[in-house]
């Protein structure tokens, strides 16, 4: 048994000031059970609209591409499942699907995420012992095995309202660059020091805690507690702590 | 880094396209702490008579340490203990990083949900995060170091509660009271061993835990960061229970309850 369903689709393209122009347009498609949100997308392209755009590629939430705004919530598409969604849908009311609104529009459900390579790019990497015998413990790994998870979906950084509302895209690395930063600085045979970067130029100071990164991470890493916080923590010591600062220009700790 | 992104598509107070019912926790939780800071200002300030009974055996957690009686300190008579030690846990509190995204939430309004747009006012002066006033938060693990310090003096106090003065014998016992205070003192344990900075300083602020005494160090800090996952409910609960306690030595104080001794040795 099979039963229709409404969704409210985003359609359009920035216009030539690079600002999202479009409408919202509604499709009514038939829904199979165990259905999610991507099927629904691809049903609409296939019966209604062929030029409707959307970022896809794995469907089994490992890629990060189809990122979007279901109802409000930034979720990935693939992993959302219809009947979670007419679960939380007041009847008669459509479903609701945006782009990812802090990044620049390319077309319909499909943005800009040019932003988070430039970025990326800035960040020192791990950086070693020349001697490629790298042993460490299982207890040591286990911590940033975490932040390996990441499928860079960037719906912590959609969601982060220091992107969303505040556009501090030159000043903030927000939170998925911090889950790479903490992997990289908490990595046990890493020996390169950016807590000074991760100051001033990723901006950490920015974050208030607000753990709404956290909330939608489809991952699962605990961005604001494993990543943030002790990131912070060691910019406390390096910047705010003064037994800290003393113990180290008496040479106490390095 | 790039340049300016587009504006997001809805903006304006409370906007958003969720259509959950986003608003509920940061009503709770304004609701919980405005009563919280309301009920300690009156207690401390306007009822502050009944604050222990038995002679001091039992102390009202909001009064604890009790170092104006401890210390035998001349005090003006308005004055109590409370006014002396409370900047301690508020201060411990108030920089605790989950108190951080409670407060920026549900009185800052930075922002009161996820993806809920802001009020006019956070645009108009500009967003500065914890690089502005909020900076202060980063002497959270003193506030720390001082909490542990009070924690010790909480311990005492159940330690205190057992002890029993009749005529010149001295009796070691246990009563509702006691349940009550070491419930207390519990609750704000883990409150503290599930705090971020005093995770940092068992182990999270190293990258390798090697050695015997590095081991240990890492065992500690995953054992730590069990109880940090749930630091939350540790906050609430461990808050909570300093009114419940406050409540109950008040109403033994005042005879509307009694405190049944449950063990006497």
């Amino acid at each position: 048994m099979s039963d229709d369903v409404t969704f409210r689709v985003f359609r359009g393209e920035p216009d030539e000031s690079g600002k999202p122009n479009g409408k919202m347009v509604d499709y009514t498609v038939e829904m199979d059970e165990g259905m999610v949100v991507l099927d629904v997308i691809h049903r609409i392209q296939a019966e209604h609209a062929p030029d409707l755009s959307c970022r896809w590629n794995c469907k089994a939430g490992k890629c990060g591409s189809c990122s979007a705004e279901v109802n409000g919530k930034p979720r990935l598409m693939c992993m959302t499942r219809m009947d979670e969604i007419m679960h939380e849908t007041p009847e008669g009311q459509p479903i609701l699907v945006k782009p990812m609104q802090t990044f620049p529009l390319t077309k319909d459900l499909v943005t800009d995420l040019e932003w988070a390579y430039q970025i990326n790019q800035t960040i020192p990497p791990l950086s070693g012992p020349d001697e490629m015998n790298w042993e460490f413990d299982q207890i040591e790994a286990d911590r940033v095995q975490e932040f390996r998870s990441c499928i860079e979906c960037m719906l912590c950084v959609n969601t982060c309202h220091v992107m969303r509302e505040h556009q501090l895209f030159g000043q903030f690395a927000g939170p998925r660059f911090f889950v790479r930063l903490a992997n990289l600085e908490m990595h046990p045979m890493d020996e390169e020091d950016r807590i000074a970067m991760i100051k001033d130029d990723f901006g950490i100071g920015y974050c208030n805690i607000t753990r709404c990164c956290t909330e939608v991470c489809p991952a699962g890493i605990n961005i604001t507690d494993n990543a943030i916080i002790p990131l912070k923590e060691r910019v406390v010591t390096e910047y705010y702590d003064p037994v800290a600062i003393i113990a180290k220009k008496l040479g106490i700790r390095k | 880094m790039g340049g300016n992104i587009a504006l997001p598509l809805v903006r304006g107070f409370g906007r958003t396209d969720r259509i959950d019912s986003w608003w509920k926790q940061p009503l709770w939780m304004a609701t919980a702490l405005t009563a919280a800071v309301i009920y300690t200002g009156l207690r401390v300030v306007f009822f502050d008579g009944e604050i222990h009974y038995d002679n001091h055996r039992v102390t009202s957690p909001i009064f604890s340490p009790d170092i104006i009686h401890m210390f035998d300190i001349s005090a003006p008579s308005w004055a109590n203990s409370a006014m002396l030690i409370l900047w301690i846990p508020f201060g411990f509190r108030g920089t605790c990083y989950y108190m951080r995204r409670v407060y920026h939430r549900v009185f800052f309004q930075n922002p009161t949900g996820c993806v809920v747009s802001k009020p006019e006012i956070s645009y108009r002066f500009g967003y500065k995060g914890e690089t502005g006033l909020f900076v202060l938060n980063n002497i959270h693990r003193y506030m720390l170091y001082l909490a542990i310090m009070v924690l010790i003096v909480k311990v005492y106090d159940v330690w205190h509660t057992m002890q029993f003065h009749e005529g010149s014998s001295d009796t070691l016992g246990v009563s509702v009271g006691t349940l009550v205070l070491a419930t207390e003192s519990f609750l704000l344990t883990m409150y503290v061993v599930s705090c971020h900075a005093f995770r940092h300083m068992f182990g999270g602020g190293l990258d390798r835990w090697t050695g015997k005494f590095g081991r240990i160090i890492g065992k500690v800090y995953w054992r730590v960061s069990s109880t940090n996952v749930h630091h939350a409910f540790w906050f609430w609960t461990s808050l909570a229970m300093v009114f419940i306690g406050d409540l109950s030595v008040w109403s033994v104080a005042e005879g509307i309850l009694s405190d049944p001794v449950l063990i006497m040795l």
